[in-house]
């Protein structure tokens, strides 16, 4: 069935649908994974987003369930080049998979001018409609993205991720599993809290460290949780990991500025600032840091972006406070940035370390 | 930092065995960028040819066999810093591994002495890995019956065996696959001395292969990643190549990327490592089955596939530069720390020589590949490998269907270069897909991308070609002009077949500038082209790797040229040309496998000056534009004589010029060529040669360049041969002229004329000062002018 994916500022790319036949609207973002598409359409950051995936012959590797980063589906629709109608490990097919999940697909579409349309023209909303016409475009046009999807996206109730080792609260602002499985190969003893988990509920369960999650939206939506972080870094270690990175840093005097060319893409480098040492990580991210207020802030940066200098990773000067914009918990990408979560561990270590010698004194 | 005590280069240069695969362009671009960042090169090259260049960069060419006694004997001479073995192919790095504890203070760059020796000794690979925690098949080479029953009871059947002789020699590898023929392997002949290596069979499993860059500060990036469509069993050079490995979920993906990185760190490679995996999708058992840690087939493909460029890279990594500080040229800085992203397929489909079926194995059969571009699976296979142009498949799909099932059947379980022809008709026939791959070990999406094709081909031949179906034909690779009549009516046919850039779009990428481009569907054009006048290079498909090697040199020769003129080289072919970086930046290429250019009228007709049409069978053609630049035979007059010359002119329709003139005698039954012999012509010789050669150029009024063959009989110089166009020697020709004949022949075709009244001088005019020494086209010298008076003296004596 002929589909048309229908740009907010009336660009029209045709293509053939798939998965389900509804119309969809929500924030077309341009995915340069190159694998993991399992990880992608479950990722609770693409919670309102269309993703258009660039790779070509999407789904030859087949579907695996266990890579799922969350129960259900987050994104509201597909775009795709080719795809393959089997996989290599005869599992159902891309296309049958996101049939199941009922989400809107489209494919046959020129992602390369589609994505070179957005590097132009920024990211924006899109729908994927049976016509193309004036009316569907000011639909478009005039639909307003909801500014509450981190609300959308965490966890109703806490609920614990059981081990023997430190506890971490992790504050779900659009958790992904892989933090989770992150967390257990190091033995954390994590409690998974609403993204409105109060500073009390949170002292309450007293923590060795706080992590505070990715998740979708611009950050400024969420000035409770900037607040909470302003109180609860005095007293707790802390790790932000995207959005929770970017909320760290507003609560400390920087700003943030939405990226040029967002970073949308499962490998790409970042720095060690000290060392020098560069990795390959996933990056999933639309807003950075701006630089002209790191100087001023307690922070230092700990991690650029190789390819365009971006901040990638910051560290407070005092506090135990660490964040990083890109996604350590890799899922998809390669596997260089774990250390982050050893980082941290050591971090919590050390203040309790520090603790322990000032008990001892006192 | 780099290497602040390197400052002289020793380059293992490449042997002109043709079992190697033509690394000159990789060879030429790690010369550039070292001469460019101040280094001092020499290097050591059995055939000069193969340098693409005329010696610029060097400080010192030895043309010797390229042996281990000959670097040991350089370096004992010459004391260089630093040998570099990353372009010299396999034999490189067998030259690196013999001298451990013999070179003093010379390092090796790149590869480390365990690294290439671990290429060549299968128990030193399978020990360290093994210590490394890498995955490894398992393997035993033992004369004790015990030991080798146990260790097969350890890894079950199936297995593969052989027996290795005590003269080094071995049976070749068997495979067994139960108890029952492991008895009668072991019953077979019993000589003494004699061990029975075992190892897990792998045959089936799907085979992968990573080519990580890595730094001395152990910074590694994964520039690409290829699959073959057919599985371990087959030589990775005759399957079919994907490039990126698609197959692979990002959970499988990283793992190997981690194996890689992991490999290149326990061997602590520097520079580049290619590893090849055997992958079991059923299973999920992975295994490394070799590595090769510097440039090769793989790197020249991966290259190609994402425009990274791995050689300059790999060159500045070996001399210590960090991975994100690179340079395309002195200055000019690079992020290589990145991870190509490509959102297209690139595809290496092997070429044989010949067009009757092979039977593939374990060992490379083919002579050449085609590089094709496209966004599915569909498309690069229609590109590629189902390309009648390319391969004849409408002659193998006649010869097929008249095999009945049983020998259909028989084709698919024996594998040769016909498969996935014979796998097509076999899915004509309705066998069953699954069993195909099965048996086969072709993962299932390859056979829905052919069935995908087989549908689509109906709807073709049955003319239900119409506004529905058009666009999903060009999507999938289907030639888009003169398929068929329905095609060609299509009035947007045109708008759907596009040419579009090879570089995806990528936060990471934007610092590889290419202009390498290739047709496909779509919406959207990409060409872009400067204001300058244009000449197209027309480039022809090439089996042999001769023949790879004299394109290469040509091309290079002439986009230089073209672009020193001031005009814009646009070089189009069935498949890619791996340019040189330099001259990647300045040319335009486009790969056109269905030779659609022409017709989609992107390039403006007013602005081509000239057409340059290399390919070897000569076209009919009324545009006055095309200059075809292939040999096309005049005379031949079978007359031998001893001693013979074979001269190179260019003329301009007037006059002409012959700035290189090859000589060739035969001594104690060897044939003697020395190139560039000009100067050291009699007055005689040059009147006589001048006057023959006007003679044959008196009803000529076109600029060309002519090839005469005169022999000299009774003091006598005859014409025996004249060609129109280049030959093989052109090489030859080109690097011994100062005169360089390609440059002079754009010239020419700009407009220029050679002038009136050239004295024999002029004619005859080169003023070079290095001959090239050529026995029985095989063993190659570099003389000096009084070396060169030596030679020609005892030659001219045998003469009389």
């Amino acid at each position: 069935m002929k589909r048309y994916l229908i740009l907010e500022d009336g660009t029209v790319f045709p293509g053939d649908g798939f998965g389900s036949s509804i119309i969809t609207t929500g924030q077309l973002v341009i995915s340069n994974n190159r694998t993991g598409i399992e990880q992608s359409v479950t990722d609770p950051n693409t919670e309102g987003q269309i993703i258009a995936f660039t790779i070509p012959s999407v789904g030859n590797s087949g579907i695996n369930r266990d890579f799922y980063e969350s129960i259900n589906s987050q994104c509201k629709g597909v775009v795709i080049g080719s795809s393959s109608a089997s996989t290599v490990n005869n599992s159902i097919s891309f296309e049958e998979w996101i049939t199941s999940l009922k989400i809107p697909g489209i494919k046959n579409v020129d992602v390369r001018a589609l994505s070179k349309h957005i590097a132009e023209h920024g990211e924006m909303k899109a729908s994927i409609m049976d016509t193309h016409d004036e009316h569907a475009i000011d639909q478009i046009k005039a639909l307003v993205l909801p500014p509450d999807l981190v609300k959308r996206v965490s966890t109703r109730q806490s609920y614990p991720n059981p081990n023997m080792g430190l506890k971490i609260v992790i504050v779900d602002l659009g958790l992904k599993y892989s933090i989770l499985r992150q967390l257990s190969y190091r033995d954390c003893n994590s409690i998974i809290v609403n993204y409105n988990a109060t500073i009390e509920e949170i002292k309450n369960l007293h923590p060795d460290g706080i992590i505070f999650s990715n998740g979708p939206g611009d950050p400024k939506d969420l000035p409770k949780t900037i607040e909470r972080i302003q109180t609860l870094q005095k007293d707790y270690p802390i790790l932000g990991i995207g959005l929770g990175s970017l909320l760290i840093a507003l609560a400390n005097d920087c700003q943030i500025i939405p990226l040029p060319q967002p970073h949308h893409e499962s490998s790409l480098a970042v720095k060690e600032v000290a060392s020098g040492k560069i990795d390959f990580v996933n990056h999933n991210h639309s807003y950075t840091l701006d630089q002209k207020y790191i100087g001023g802030s307690d922070f230092i940066v700990t991690n650029i972006c190789v390819a365009d200098g971006t901040i990638e990773g910051i560290r407070h000067e005092y506090l135990p406070i660490m964040g990083v914009l890109f996604e350590p918990e890799a899922a998809p990408g390669p596997t260089d940035g774990y250390y982050v979560f050893d980082e941290f561990i050591d971090l919590i270590e050390s203040v309790k370390q520090q603790e322990g010698i000032r008990s001892q004194w006192n | 930092m780099e290497l602040d005590d390197v400052h002289s280069i020793l380059i293992i240069g490449p042997t002109s065995s043709d079992k190697n695969v033509d690394l000159s362009t990789a060879l030429y671009d790690t010369v550039d960028i070292l001469h460019q960042l101040g280094y001092k090169l020499s290097i050591i090259v059995e055939n000069p040819t193969s340098l693409l260049s005329s010696g610029t960069f060097y400080d010192k060419t030895v043309v010797e066999k390229v042996t281990g006694d000959n670097v040991l004997k350089y370096v004992q001479k010459y004391h260089p810093d630093s040998i570099l073995p990353t372009v010299g192919d396999r034999n490189a790095l067998g030259i690196v591994s013999s001298l451990n504890g013999k070179i003093g203070e010379t390092k090796i760059l790149g590869p480390s002495f365990a690294a290439s020796l671990a290429t060549f000794k299968r128990e030193l690979f399978i020990k360290k890995l093994t210590h490394a925690n890498l995955p490894v098949i398992k393997f035993v080479s033992s004369d004790d019956e015990k030991e080798i029953y146990s260790f097969i009871r350890s890894i079950g059947f199936p297995i593969i065996a052989r027996r290795r002789y005590s003269n080094r020699h071995s049976s070749g590898w068997t495979n067994i696959n139960n108890l029952f023929e492991l008895d009668n392997f072991m019953a077979m002949e019993d000589i003494s001395d004699t061990k029975i290596e075992i190892e897990r069979s792998i045959r089936g499993f799907s085979e992968y292969s990573f080519t990580i860059l890595r730094d001395r500060y152990d910074n590694s990036s994964l520039v690409g990643t290829i699959e073959d469509i057919e599985p371990i069993g087959i030589h990775h050079l005759d399957s079919n190549l994907i490039s990126p490995a698609v197959s692979l979920n990002d959970s499988k993906l990283q793992r190997l990327r981690n194996f890689s990185i992991k490999l290149a760190r326990t061997f602590n490679i520097v520079g580049v490592c290619t590893v090849h995996f055997a992958y079991n999708h059923a299973t999920n058992e992975s295994y490394i089955t070799e590595f090769i840690p510097r440039l090769s087939e793989e790197t020249k493909f991966l290259e190609y596939a994402t425009s990274y460029p791995v050689a300059t890279a790999v060159a500045q990594l070996c001399l210590g530069y960090h991975l994100d500080k690179l340079q395309l040229d002195a200055g000019n800085y690079f992020n290589g720390a990145t991870e190509p992203f490509v959102d297209h397929i690139t595809s290496r489909f092997p070429q044989w020589s010949t067009n009757g079926q092979r039977y593939l194995g374990p060992s490379k059969t083919s002579n050449s590949s085609i590089v094709v571009n496209g966004f599915s699976l569909e498309e690069v296979l229609n590109k590629g490998a189902l390309n009648d142009k390319l391969n004849n498949n409408f002659n193998r799909y006649n010869e097929l269907r008249k095999l009945d099932d049983d020998e259909l059947f028989e084709k698919i379980i024996h594998p040769t270069n016909w498969m996935l022809d014979v796998l097509s008709e076999a899915m004509r026939r309705n066998f069953e897909k699954p069993v195909l791959s099965e048996i086969t070990g072709i993962n299932m999406p390859y056979l829905t991308a052919l069935q995908n094709i087989i549908d689509n081909s109906l709807i073709i031949r049955e003319g239900e070609i119409d506004g529905s179906n058009v666009e999903h034909m060009v999507n999938m690779g289907v030639k888009g002009v003169g398929h068929s009549k329905l095609l060609l009516d299509s009035p947007d046919i045109v708008t759907k077949t596009v040419v579009k850039n090879k570089q995806a779009v990528s936060v990471a990428n934007n610092d590889f500038i290419n202009h390498n481009y290739f047709v496909t569907g779509g919406i959207s054009n990409e060409l872009q082209l400067s204001d300058r006048m244009k000449i197209i290079v027309r480039t022809p498909i090439i089996t042999s790797k001769t023949d790879i090697m004299i394109r290469q040199f040509v091309l290079f020769q002439l986009a230089k040229s073209i672009d020193q003129n001031g005009l814009e080289p646009i070089i189009i072919g069935r498949e890619p040309w791996n340019a040189p970086l330099s001259m990647r930046r300045k040319v335009v290429e486009i790969d056109d496998p269905h030779m659609e250019m022409k017709n989609l009228g992107l390039i403006k007709n007013d602005s081509v000056l000239n057409i340059i049409d290399l390919s070897k069978n000569l076209i009919e053609t009324d545009d006055k534009r095309v200059f075809q630049f292939s040999a096309q035979e005049l005379k031949n007059l079978k007359l031998t004589g001893g001693t013979s010359v074979r001269v190179m002119v260019v003329s301009d329709g007037e006059n002409f010029l012959a700035p290189s003139v090859i000589y060739q005698a035969k001594r104690d039954g060897h044939l003697y060529e020395i190139s560039s012999v000009n100067q050291f012509m009699t007055v005689e010789d040059r009147a006589n040669i001048s006057r023959l050669i006007k003679q044959e150029l008196e009803d000529d009024s076109k600029v060309d360049i002519y090839n005469f063959e005169l022999v000299k009989s009774n003091d006598h110089w005859l014409m025996t041969k004249k060609y129109r166009g280049m030959t093989n020697d052109i090489i030859r020709h080109e690097l011994a002229s100062s005169v360089h004949v390609i440059d002079t022949l754009v010239k020419l075709l700009l407009g220029n004329k050679i002038g009136d009244d050239l004295t024999l001088e002029k004619v005859f005019d080169n003023f070079d000062d290095k001959y090239l020494l050529t026995i029985d086209s095989k063993r190659y010298q570099l003389l000096d002018e009084e070396e060169t008076k030596i030679e020609l003296s005892k030659l001219r004596k045998n003469e009389n």
